[in-house]
Order: structure tokens, then C-alpha cells, then sequence
């Protein structure tokens, strides 16, 4: 109990984080190696679902190019908004634990935000835009998948949760996601399934089928879709990927395409409203001149 | 899209679960222990007198420090002026008269014995007052505690406004010390301050340079 308010360093911190994700990374790629060889034995395996897992490992490598640029940015905004702290929070593993459970939440809007509106949707739908689900479609980023998060956790910063604690806490919420990326384990006991996500859960969340859309938005406790209403239970097979398909493993189509489809909705929108409506509004959104040759108002992308 | 009035009752809710997670975190502080620093900047926040010795505690890491050194409680921190008016123990006319340009005078009144010393500490910002972070107070003073009413003078504070906190530290041991309810054992007292239970405000608090009197307290 002790070693839970023990004060640890900031750079200890991290190291937690670097040793948690540095493990869950190479179990991911050993358990994708299992998905494969599943793959294999239920004759599913074939070019274009390896050209897609490779897809996936490069996208990452471009996100973190990306990410990279920003840390900077990123770090030192957290500690200028940490000077105005609200409370005095120190560094240990109960905080770390409170602050994990804070940034979940959080990570629910950020995600419900990521989805419905388009400007954010860019990124977020390079996720959804594989037609698999396997462990490496965890990896699969967007270009500002590392950006957003920023806005949506600062406010723990503020609270006074050390940066490195908030760093700390939005990996881990990741890095539980990591594991949900799987066909292969179908439903936990009723308790497990009704307080944690689980892969059964998130395969809801990447369903493109009407029912599942826009459902199933959280990072470790499913308790905050229930709580906001946003939440579905598996029943009919999930249908994986995007409404409209990019039907592509390019590497650079799967990571720009949300940026393109952003970019031709507002282009090829008439008056200025429509185009600033297409850059805020949810993706099904079509506007009233262009309804007639959409192929149903709600279809989502 | 769900209605207005959902949306913001899920952000008035997760606000609530947010401060209430902060609230609930704020009791696992980083501690602050004597002579210990294996951080760059120690007592980013201490306690308020009166309440605890966490100020104090702040006091006897810096003493400690200097104490190593030349093996006796440091009697004046290092660049810091500190001023013994044994000699002067009512304020000269002729410092009134050049009150605005002098700095602070300070009289502190109520002392019960001669034992120990008379620790004043001088803050100029509001944040550094709050947290009691001696690292950032514009002055610091430590003198032999007399019997009564004693001064001392800060003639290079001449901005302001100015918030002081004193302390009598009795036994010498560079903290405010206090029984088991948190209540101090040794004398402590601050700039406008109503009585022995009031914490002002920085703003309360604040004084100009010129004249300050600060009223010794005892609990015990």
C-alpha cells in the first residue's frame, strides 16, 4: 500500500511507459504472428490482407514522424498549462491510477469528437479504413491522431496532474486499446463485458454496419458509452472498414485519403456556408443541393 | 446528433467526475523531507503556518544543507540581509520620515520568551505567498528571538505590496513545530491578520514599505 504513494521522478515515469509499450509491441507482433497462421487454417489469408498489415506497421512509421515534430510543442504546452495547477498532485502509483481512470473519459470525448466532425474524422478515419481486424489494425494512424489528444487532456494537466503522469496515463489507455484488435477471442464473462472494453466491444466500434456506427467510443471502461448512450452490443456479425471503402493497401491512400475526401467535400461545395458546414459537421452529413445525388443521407464515411 | 441539453449534461457530468478525480488525487502530494532533494526545484507548494510545518520544513532542508557544511544551524541565509536591531528596539524618527524610500520596518510585538529565533519570511508574489516557497520570497530574515517587541528592517524592500509571514522558532529547529491536531506549538503570526485562527489573503495580507507591525501568536 505503501509503494502506491511512494514519489517516483518524472523520468521514471516514462520509463514505465517506454518498458509497457516497448513489451506490449513485440507480444502484439508475436500474437500477430498467431492471427496470421488463424488466418491460414480458416482460409482467409491472402496478398491483399498481408499488403494491408504491412499498410498498417507504415502507417504508424508516418504517424510518428509526425508526432515527433509535435512533441515538442506538445510537452511544453502541458507544463505552461501545469503552472496554473488547481491541485497540489504528486507523483506515484495512486495518482497514476486516478489519473488513468480521468483519462479514459477523456479519451471517450476526444474519440466521440474524433468521429463526428469532419475536420477531426480526416484522421481518424485512417483507422477505420481497413476492411480486416487484427492486432496490426491497432497500429493503423492518421496524420493528427497525435494532435488532438492534446486538447482533450490538458485539462487533467490543469487539474494538477504532473505531464508526465497525463503522458503516462493517454499511453496507457492506448495501449489497452492495442489488445481489443482481434476476431480471434469472442466474448469475456457478463461482468468483464459490462465494465471494461473488450475485443467484442471494439469490433462493434469498427463495424461500418448501420446499428454499429458511431457506437462504442471507449478506451478501457465501456461504462462511459453506457453512461453518454452511445453504446451497442455484438449480435450480428460486424461488417469491418468505412461505409465507403478506399479499397486500396497503399500505404499513402490509407494515410491521406480522410484529408482527401475532406478536401473534394469542400471544394466541390457551392457557397461558403456549405464548405465551413462540410468542415465542421459529422461525415454522413450531405448538403441540401447535393442530396438528390448522395446515395442515402445517412451513409457515413 | 443527440440533443443540446445531453451533450451538456455528459460535459456538466464528466466535469464532476474530472474534479472530483483531482480533488481525490490532491491527498497523495509529493512529500517534502528534511534534507532530501532528488528534485531540481524542492517545496513547489508547503503548508500554511498555522496549520502544519510544512514552511518550516522547507527551512530546515535549506539549513540542512549549510548545516553539513559548517556543522551549526545556519544563523543567516546566504546573500540575504538580515539585520539584528538588539540595539534598536523602537523605530528611529528619522526612519519614519523616509519611510517610502526605506524599505519595510517591521515590528513584531507578543513575543513570549528569549529562547530560539524569530524566523520572518517577506513575500511579493501572491503564488509564492500561498505555497509559503521561501525560495521565492523577496526577503528572509532569522535573528535571536528578545522578550516583548523587537524590529527588524528590509531597507531594499521599497515596491510592494508585501505579505509576512513570522515564526517563532523556539527550540532552533528551523521548524514551526505542532502537536498532533496540526495546532502549533511555537509562536507564529502574519501581516494583517485578525487574530490567531485568521490566514489571510495575500491580499489582506498585503502591506506597503513604511511601518508593519505583525502580532505574535501562541496556541499553546
Amino acid at each position: 500500500m505503501e509503494y502506491l504513494t511512494q514519489q517516483m521522478t518524472e523520468m521514471e515515469v516514462y520509463g514505465w511507459e517506454e518498458w509497457i509499450g516497448n513489451w506490449f509491441f513485440l507480444l502484439s507482433l508475436i500474437y500477430l504472428a498467431f492471427e496470421l497462421i488463424r488466418y491460414v487454417f480458416i482460409k482467409q489469408f491472402n496478398f491483399n490482407l498481408l499488403g494491408d498489415t504491412v499498410t498498417n506497421f507504415l502507417t504508424l512509421f508516418m504517424f510518428i514522424g509526425v508526432t515527433i515534430l509535435i512533441a515538442g510543442i506538445y510537452i511544453s504546452g502541458f507544463f505552461y498549462i501545469h503552472q496554473f495547477a488547481i491541485f497540489d498532485i504528486g507523483v506515484n502509483w495512486a495518482t497514476i491510477l486516478i489519473c488513468i481512470v480521468l483519462a479514459d473519459l477523456a479519451y471517450y470525448w476526444e474519440h466521440r469528437f474524433m468521429h463526428r466532425m469532419n475536420f477531426a474524422w480526416a484522421t481518424h478515419t485512417v483507422h477505420h479504413s481497413s476492411p480486416y481486424f487484427n492486432i496490426s489494425v491497432a497500429y493503423r494512424f492518421g496524420p493528427m491522431d497525435g494532435i488532438w489528444p492534446f486538447f482533450f487532456h490538458a485539462p487533467l494537466v490543469l487539474l494538477g496532474f504532473n505531464p508526465f503522469v497525463v503522458f503516462f496515463s493517454e499511453a496507457l489507455v492506448q495501449f489497452y486499446q492495442t489488445a481489443l484488435h482481434t476476431e480471434a477471442i469472442k466474448k469475456f464473462p457478463e461482468p468483464v463485458e459490462a465494465v471494461m472494453n473488450t475485443p467484442s466491444h471494439h469490433r462493434v466500434h469498427h463495424g461500418s454496419n448501420e446499428e454499429y456506427l458511431d457506437t462504442n467510443y471507449a478506451g478501457i471502461f465501456i461504462i462511459w458509452d453506457k453512461m453518454f448512450g452511445t453504446f451497442a452490443e455484438e449480435k450480428n456479425k460486424v461488417v469491418y472498414g468505412l461505409v465507403k471503402p478506399i479499397n486500396s493497401i497503399n500505404p499513402f491512400v490509407a494515410f491521406f485519403h480522410g484529408f482527401y475526401r475532406i478536401g473534394k467535400k469542400m471544394s466541390n461545395a457551392k457557397g461558403l456556408g456549405n464548405k465551413i458546414a462540410y468542415f465542421f459537421l459529422p461525415p454522413e452529413w450531405v448538403a441540401k443541393n447535393e442530396r438528390e445525388f448522395a446515395s442515402a443521407p445517412t451513409a457515413a464515411e | 446528433m443527440p440533443s443540446t441539453i445531453s451533450m451538456i449534461t455528459g460535459l456538466i457530468v464528466t466535469g464532476g467526475i474530472l474534479a472530483a478525480g483531482g480533488y481525490a488525487a490532491s491527498y497523495f502530494p509529493n512529500a517534502v523531507e528534511d534534507g532530501a532533494s532528488d528534485q531540481p526545484t524542492p517545496n513547489k507548494r508547503m503548508e500554511r503556518p498555522g496549520t502544519a510545518s510544512g514552511a518550516m520544513r522547507s527551512i530546515a532542508s535549506l539549513a540542512a544543507g549549510s548545516e553539513a557544511e559548517d556543522g551549526s544551524s545556519a544563523q543567516s541565509v546566504q546573500g540575504v540581509p538580515v539585520s539584528n536591531d538588539t540595539a534598536d528596539t523602537s523605530n528611529d524618527a528619522a526612519d519614519s520620515d523616509q519611510a517610502s524610500s526605506a524599505g519595510i520596518s517591521l515590528t513584531i510585538t507578543n513575543i513570549r520568551n528569549d529562547s530560539g529565533n524569530i524566523i520572518v519570511l517577506v513575500f511579493d508574489d501572491k503564488i509564492a505567498y500561498k505555497n509559503y516557497d521561501y525560495e521565492k520570497a523577496a526577503d528572509y530574515a532569522e535573528i535571536p528571538a528578545q522578550a516583548g517587541s523587537m524590529s527588524v528592517d528590509f531597507p531594499s524592500l521599497n515596491a510592494g505590496p508585501y505579505a509576512i509571514g513570522v515564526f517563532h522558532d523556539e527550540d532552533k529547529n528551523q521548524d514551526l513545530n505542532v502537536d498532533g491536531n496540526g495546532n502549533p506549538t511555537e509562536g507564529y503570526g502574519t501581516s494583517g491578520a485578525s487574530g490567531p485562527y485568521d490566514d489571510p489573503s495575500f491580499k489582506k495580507a498585503s502591506v506597503s514599505p513604511g511601518n508593519v507591525t505583525v502580532k505574535m501568536h501562541y496556541l499553546q
